[in-house]
């Protein structure tokens, strides 16, 4: 069985204050940032490999494919440590994949194509454009179906795998034949594990596989025409007592007129 | 231009949502807007359609499959020749607007904030970098969108009584070799009050007590998406762009940082209190009022006078 999980290394943004500065690339300036696994897929990675934990070893194949530049190579190896059998970079120095899901999609799709796979685990939306379209694209262009809102991969066997889906509310137990394309929204399990020291060494001469990417039908493609950072200010009271004293001030400098009006 | 709004049936706070939806976009686009609602057999019975004027079409669905759903529409609106298609939002909404972009072939845009029409082209935005950043894209007329509008201020209008009609049932896609319900589906308390927590509260214990608190009172509560993480609240309750979007009279934000990714959750509230240790928080921007306090030397006194505020309603 062969399993591949996607996943993009993006800025930490949580870090961005106040400091954005829309770029003439239509970009905001993250040199400054570090970078971290995008966190829907950080649980999609984690989760595939607890499900290697619960079957035999031997039973599946675990690859995982990103698109970007070297910057993603750390993080590549560690997933070797891990015991991700393949590691996958479609090479992107450019930064054109920033507003193109498209694009690492069409080059997903392309090399499932040549190295089949029972089931593709991505996270369902990523910053820069926070589309949230990546499973579906790559699930159209392979014709898999595609199951969204995973927040949990329960078991599988050779020919299917089950899954927890949360549905507006309504939480479900699924099993998808394979093959087919998981989107991993909410997960409870939300942190990658990491290699020990050991694991690192086992896998020190070892390397990443390279493909470049590909570009689907432009006429599809779309762009963002212009940025501006969002400002959004409300004219603060802030009380200068605390505790108890603290919520009177409030309330006799706005809140009670609220209360009232509710 | 001929739009088709597809919407998630599953309760009737989404039906009247829907409704100012389909009334802005109406005023904004100038154009006719047939619905579409699908839902399963059980949801359907329960919802009042007639309010949302025009032509309302009926799908019942056996399981939410979006890749199934899609195609379904997807031969109903070649049929009846819309030339766009707008999903309202809900958990899956992204994923049926991409696909069934793919199969009309046209452009598409997720979780669009805005959408006008100008001389006959689409300007639409949509957030960007976690919310922090705001994109405008322009799109030819045929397109597909899923919305994130607010409508907070929109007051529904009377509209013509809608003519509904019942499509074909959607089948369960034969790669769903099982499905089972493990939870259903809980009616979301709808109070003029919410209470939010974030990770400034320490302990899962303390995040159960203020969620006990609301829910005693009446006000609706939630999380921020790393307090669910950590377990400490169900995925259910996450605020923000992963979560409910919501529009209270007042929000009492309580350890929140402030993140764009959470306030998109709160930023519609008519009143924000927030309390927070750090006076430097993002939020102290994003407030209308802030105590700069540890939380638990302010909470018990203010749940305690807005516990007596409540009895007095």
């Amino acid at each position: 069985m062969r399993l591949l999980a996607s996943f993009k290394i993006c800025p930490n943004l949580e870090l961005l204050k106040e400091d954005i500065v829309v770029t003439e690339k239509m970009g905001i300036d993250t040199h400054f940032l570090p970078n971290i696994i995008n966190c829907y897929d950080e649980s999609a990675l984690e989760l595939v490999l607890r499900l290697r934990d619960k079957t035999e070893n031997d039973a599946i194949e675990l690859s995982a494919f990103t698109a970007g530049n070297e910057q993603t190579e750390l993080t590549l190896k560690s997933l070797r440590a891990l015991g991700f059998t393949h590691t996958i970079r479609a090479r992107d120095n450019q930064k054109e994949i920033d507003f193109h899901p498209e694009i690492v999609a069409e080059s997903l799709a392309s090399y499932v194509k040549k190295n089949p796979q029972d089931c593709i685990i991505l996270g369902k939306e990523a910053p820069v454009g926070n589309h949230g379209i990546m499973a579906q694209l790559v699930a159209e262009k392979l014709h898999y179906p595609s199951v969204s809102s995973v927040i949990d991969i329960v078991e599988t066997d050779q020919k299917s795998v089950t899954v927890v889906v949360s549905d507006e509310g309504r939480m479900q137990k699924q099993t998808i034949k394979f093959p087919c394309v998981i989107c991993v929204g909410n997960a409870v399990i939300s942190k990658l594990r990491v290699a020990t020291l050991r694991e690192r060494m086992a896998v020190s001469k070892t390397e990443s596989e390279y493909t470049s990417l590909n570009y689907p039908n432009r006429r599809y493609m779309v762009e963002p025409e212009k940025l501006h950072p969002i400002v959004i200010r409300r004219n603060c009271y802030q009380s200068q007592k605390s505790g108890e004293e603290a919520i009177y001030d409030v309330l006799q400098n706005g809140l009670q007129k609220v209360l009232e009006q509710i | 231009m001929r739009i088709l709004f597809v919407v998630h049936g599953i309760n009737q706070k989404g039906i009247k949502m829907a409704q100012k939806k389909k009334q802005m976009l109406s005023e904004q686009m100038n154009c006719v807007i047939d619905s579409c609602i699908y839902a399963e057999k059980k949801e359907m019975e329960g919802l009042r359609l007639e309010s949302l004027g025009g032509q309302v079409y009926t799908l019942p669905v056996t399981i939410s499959a979006t890749d199934m759903i899609a195609r379904y529409l997807f031969k109903f609106i070649k049929k009846m020749q819309y030339t766009a298609v707008v999903v309202a939002d809900g958990g899956q909404a992204g994923e049926l607007a991409v696909q069934l972009a793919q199969l009309l072939e046209v452009q598409c845009v997720t979780a669009v904030t805005e959408l006008s029409l100008n001389k006959e082209r689409v300007f639409l935005k949509k957030m960007v970098y976690n919310n922090m950043v705001c994109a405008d894209y322009h799109l030819p007329e045929e397109f597909v969108i899923s919305e994130k509008f607010a409508v907070g201020n929109v007051v529904n209008k009377q509209v013509e009584v809608s003519e509904i009609i019942e499509l074909e049932p959607c089948n369960v896609p034969d790669y769903i070799l099982d499905n089972i319900i493990l939870e259903e589906r809980t009616q979301q308390m709808v109070s003029p009050i919410l209470i939010a927590v974030g990770m400034g509260i320490q302990s899962k214990e303390e995040v159960s007590k203020i969620r006990e608190y609301a829910s005693d009172c009446g006000f609706s509560f939630g999380v921020s998406r790393p307090v669910a993480m950590r377990g400490w609240g169900d995925i259910r309750e996450i605020i923000g762009v992963s979560g409910e979007i919501y529009a209270p009279q007042l929000t009492i934000a309580i350890g929140i940082s402030g993140a764009a990714a959470f306030m998109i959750g709160i930023e519609q509230s008519n009143y924000i209190l927030s309390i927070n240790s750090n006076p430097d928080a993002m939020i102290t921007k994003l407030s209308d009022s802030i105590i700069v306090d540890e939380y638990q030397h302010v909470l018990p006194k203010l749940f305690e006078y807005l516990k007596q505020w409540r009895k007095t309603q």
